[in-house]
C-alpha cells in the first residue's frame, strides 16, 4: 500500500526550492522508480516550483506555494499550486524557438513526467500544476517534446 | 548562508571555485545545485570573467547535484560571452543525470560537452589564438 501524501507549504523563495527537491527525494524512496526517474522528478519539481516563484507574485508581496506528493502503487502524482496572479490560459504551443532560459521550464517539464495539467485555481486565482510521473515507463529520449534549438548567440 | 537547509539536510552547498591551469585560461569549478536560487551567481561569475583578460573557459559541472533550466541558461549566456566558439568555452559533464537535462533540451548539440577536464582543455584554442575557431 502506497504511503501517504506528503503536504508542503513554503515562501515563494528561492532557497526554498532545495525543500522541494528533499521532499520528492523523500517520498520516492517508498516508490520503485528508477534513477533516472527520480532525477526527471525532482526536475520537474524544481521547474514547476520556480515558475511559482518567479511569476505568481508581484515584487515585495508575500505568497506561498504548495507542494502536494500523492504516492500510488505505480505513479506519483504531484501538484504545485500558488495564489497568484495566474499565468494566461489556455498555455500556446511549446515555441520552437525559445530564446530565453524562461521558455524552458515548461518544454523540460512536459518531456520528464508522463501526464501534465495546469489551470487556474478553484476560486481563479494562481495556479495549479498537475503532474504525474509512472513508475516502469520513463519518459524516452525523445528530443522533440523539449527541443529548444537555442542559439548561444541569441541568449 | 546561501543555503538554510544545505548543510542541515546533508545537501550539497553551491559554490563556486576558480583555477587557472594556464594564465589565458579559466576553469571554474561548479559545486553542488545549479537553480533559480543559484545561478544568477554563475552567470555573474562567467560575465566577469569575460571582462577579464582570460581567453578561454572551461566550466567543470562533475560535482553538480542538480541543473535545472536556470543553469542552464546561464551557462548559454557564458558560451555566448565567449564568442559561442567551442575551442573558447567548454562544458566538463560527468553525471548522467546531469547531463540529461542538456540532453532533454538538445543543448548538448549547441553547448560543448567533455567527460573530463583534461579532455575540454585538450579542445580549446592555443593562446592568442583568434583565428574563430
Amino acid at each position: 500500500m502506497a504511503d501517504a501524501p506528503v503536504r508542503l507549504c513554503f515562501p515563494a523563495k528561492t532557497e526554498y526550492l532545495l525543500l522541494a527537491r528533499l521532499a520528492v527525494a523523500g517520498v520516492v524512496r517508498s516508490l520503485p522508480f528508477g534513477q533516472q526517474d527520480v532525477a526527471d522528478l525532482k526536475l520537474a519539481v524544481t521547474e514547476a516550483c520556480a515558475n511559482a516563484v518567479r511569476h505568481a507574485y508581484a515584487a515585495g508581496v508575500r505568497g506561498e506555494v504548495e507542494l502536494d506528493l500523492v504516492p500510488g502503487p505505480d505513479r506519483l502524482d504531484v501538484v504545485v499550486e500558488d495564489w497568484g496572479s495566474g499565468i494566461p490560459l489556455p498555455l500556446p504551443e511549446p515555441p520552437d524557438r525559445p530564446t530565453e532560459s524562461g521558455g524552458m521550464g515548461l518544454s523540460i517539464i512536459r518531456t520528464v513526467v508522463d501526464e501534465l495539467e495546469i489551470a487556474h485555481g478553484a476560486d481563479g486565482r494562481g495556479t495549479v500544476v498537475h503532474m504525474t510521473k509512472l513508475v516502469g515507463r520513463p519518459c524516452d529520449e525523445s528530443r522533440a517534446e523539449a527541443r529548444t534549438d537555442l542559439d548561444p548567440s541569441q541568449v | 548562508m546561501r543555503e538554510p537547509f544545505g548543510n542541515a539536510l546533508g545537501a550539497a552547498e553551491f559554490r563556486l571555485v576558480e583555477e587557472r591551469p594556464r594564465p589565458e585560461t579559466l576553469v571554474l569549478v561548479v559545486l553542488g545545485d545549479v537553480d533559480l536560487h543559484t545561478a544568477d551567481e554563475l552567470g555573474s561569475r562567467l560575465a566577469a570573467a569575460s571582462r577579464r583578460r582570460i581567453d578561454s573557459v572551461v566550466v567543470d559541472l562533475s560535482a553538480v547535484t542538480f541543473v535545472d533550466s536556470q543553469g542552464i541558461g546561464a551557462l548559454l549566456l557564458g558560451a555566448r560571452l565567449f564568442g559561442s566558439r567551442p575551442d573558447r568555452f567548454r562544458l566538463v559533464v560527468r553525471r548522467p543525470e546531469i547531463r540529461r537535462v542538456f540532453e532533454i533540451t538538445s543543448l548538448d548539440q549547441i553547448l560543448p560537452l567533455d567527460p573530463t577536464r583534461d579532455a575540454a582543455l585538450a579542445r580549446l584554442a592555443p593562446a592568442g589564438d583568434d583565428s574563430g575557431g
